[in-house]
């Protein structure tokens, strides 16, 4: 029963970005809550502690969420105007650790991406989630995005992963 | 197009007959400029390939490109650097398997030829069964770069034998690169964690992006709004907090012609305190002058050295490397520089503001790269087909102004604004000179 949970979380995460429902998507999060998408230290390793290494993005606590979300629904970022339309697809859902207090969840994704300065594009990677019970709702305290593609090529913003 | 050779066509194009500084939009578009620059530029002077740091060991490697052709530098056992054409002397694959690896042999994967880290072909698979008689190895060394040298830890490569010393073609720009590479007795290095992007747009677009301060309060305005929000809802404090004055014009500025194409921008910080650099104020102070001192940590600066790298030190440390691919098509390669020996807390404020402004995938980059990218598009509308740089003409003075004075360096001009153009009169004369 819980990974019919834990897969509607998923589900409705990926949903939200797609409609640009920013605040609402925000609200999954917890207060001190982590996104981290590490950089690509090489072809095949990735960077190993968020703290002391360049990270594609480390957003540590509800405040960094927000600035970039503020950029994104702004109307004033360059990158962003007109904003991507995207579609997530989010699978291969498993449980790799249920402690209980906190759930560790790995699952694949994929993004199509349309860009309107750059066209189509499609992007894809692994997310780690680790999801805490919070007055009886369960919400995401930790996302690692490992994103496949270590040459950027076009805009990659929050929504867009 | 009806032209006589690109060359001609490179000088036609930084005009200053009318009276002002022009530059033709042709020069971001036009594909015969662009083949003749990667022979003239890339392929014919010094270019930027890698720090020091990123090839420490016996066998260290670094492979890019020069202009068009695949080349790697690779650390030879008695610490010297080779640099070599990337191809096997065979029937010519790459041998480098990555970015930068390890090989104190470099064996090629096609048909097993070896080399040592000097270019010497050490084995040739099946010699005998191939020369019955025996062959002299020697003929099949590696293509070895005419020149490779490093200035404090920036190691340059040129495929052509005739060019001036690196010192001398870095020429006033050794002050500011100074700069960046004094600022630990341990030296520098390159922290873990790249990011390469590929840019729809031409070379020149980047280089001029980078020193350019017009943009920087339409552009990144979002960007100060968007720190400023995450600030007030109580994150970031101390060291971690951004420096964002330069971006709504509370402070000085100003941009330099140093010579050669090189240029420099830079904007005093409004809150050096923060800066990660600061926890080291009782050394710096004792090591050098006030004036570099005040250089280091009080301004903020992007420096620009022709015709591949800059170096930027203001909301962080960066080398950000430009490697054109086609006319419209740029790949950059950035890296973290940071001092050896910095607390970890100054490392991860450090970072957190590379992640912020730098990356790619930050909250300004991007914003940078589609306007560069809409550039490109709109240079293509041929019917209007200058641009003028000539803002802030009037500002400009020839050769040092105070600062730079007391720094010991001597631009050909100094203006104290950084919405001025006239940096880019260096680049684009330095341009036209050596596409002639």
């Amino acid at each position: 029963m819980k990974i019919k949970i834990i897969q509607s979380l998923l589900y409705l995460e990926a949903d939200l970005l797609d409609r640009q429902r920013w605040a609402e998507w925000s609200a999954l999060y917890v207060e001190d809550c982590v996104i981290w998408v590490p950089a690509w230290d090489s072809e095949e390793v990735l960077v190993e502690d968020p703290e002391i290494s360049v990270n594609m993005m480390y957003l540590v606590g509800k405040p960094a969420l927000e600035a970039r979300l503020h950029r994104i629904a702004s109307d004033d970022a360059y990158a962003s105007l007109p904003l991507a339309r995207t579609s997530h697809a989010v699978t291969n859902i498993r449980v790799v650790e249920d402690r209980g207090a906190e759930i560790d969840v790995s699952s694949k994704f994929t993004v199509l991406s349309l860009e309107p300065r750059r066209g189509k594009s499609w992007r894809g990677g692994w997310y780690d989630h680790t999801l805490v019970e919070e007055a009886g709702t369960l919400r995401i305290k930790h996302k690692k995005i490992t994103l496949m593609e270590d040459v950027i090529d076009g805009t990659v913003d929050l929504y867009q992963i | 197009m009806n032209i006589e050779s690109p060359e001609r066509l490179a000088t036609d194009m930084v005009d200053e007959s009318q009276g002002v500084f022009r530059v033709a939009r042709d020069a971001y578009t036009d594909p015969d400029v662009f083949e003749a620059e990667m022979a003239a530029i890339f392929e014919g002077g010094w270019i930027y390939v890698c720090h020091e740091s990123q090839i420490p060991n016996h066998g260290d490697y670094y492979a890019t490109q020069a202009g068009r052709q695949p080349i790697f530098l690779i650390r030879q056992a008695e610490g010297g650097i080779g640099g070599f054409i990337d191809a096997c002397s065979h029937r010519g694959a790459v041998l480098t398997r990555a970015r930068r690896g390890t090989m104190k042999t470099i064996m090629c994967r096609f048909h097993g030829w070896c080399y040592d880290t000097k270019g010497a072909c050490t084995l040739i698979k099946n010699e005998a069964g191939g020369w019955p008689g025996g062959v002299d190895r020697a003929r099949f060394s590696l293509q070895a770069i005419p020149k490779v040298e490093s200035y404090k830890g920036f190691v340059y490569a040129s495929l052509s034998a005739d060019v001036p010393s690196l010192g001398e073609a870095l020429g006033e720009s050794r002050a500011f690169i100074d700069l960046v590479a004094d600022q630990s007795p341990d030296g520098m290095e390159i922290v873990p964690g790249n990011q390469s992007y590929m840019i729809n747009g031409n070379w020149k677009l980047q280089a001029e992006n980078g020193v350019d301060g017009y943009h920087v309060s339409t552009v990144h305005r979002v960007f100060a709004r968007a720190v400023a929000k995450r600030e007030a809802m109580g994150d970031r404090g101390e060291m971690r907090k951004t420096e964002a004055a330069r971006i709504t014009g509370e402070v000085e500025t100003g941009v330099y012609d140093l010579g050669g194409g090189h240029m420099l921008l830079w904007a005093q910080r409004g809150n050096p305190e923060v800066a990660p650099l600061a926890e080291k104020l009782d050394w710096l102070n004792q090591t050098y002058s006030e004036s570099k001192v005040d250089w280091m940590l009080r301004k903020g600066r992007n420096l620009f050295l022709f015709p591949n790298v800059f170096l930027m030190d203001q909301s962080s440390t960066q080398i950000r490397v430009i490697i054109p691919h086609t006319v419209d098509r740029t790949e950059v390669r950035t890296y973290c520089i940071a001092p050896k020996g910095e607390s970890r807390k100054a490392r991860a404020a450090r970072l957190r503001k590379f992640e912020d402004f730098f990356m790619v995938t930050g909250m300004a980059t991007p914003d940078d790269m589609a306007a560069l990218e809409d550039v490109q598009r709109g240079s293509n509308g041929r019917l209007a087909p200058w641009n003028e740089m000539d803002r802030g003409v009037s500002k400009s003075i020839r050769g040092a102004d105070t600062a730079t004075a007391s720094l010991g360096a001597n631009p050909v001009t100094s203006n104290p604004d950084w919405d001025s153009e006239t940096l880019f009169h260096g680049f684009y004369r330095e341009w036209a000179r050596v596409m002639r």
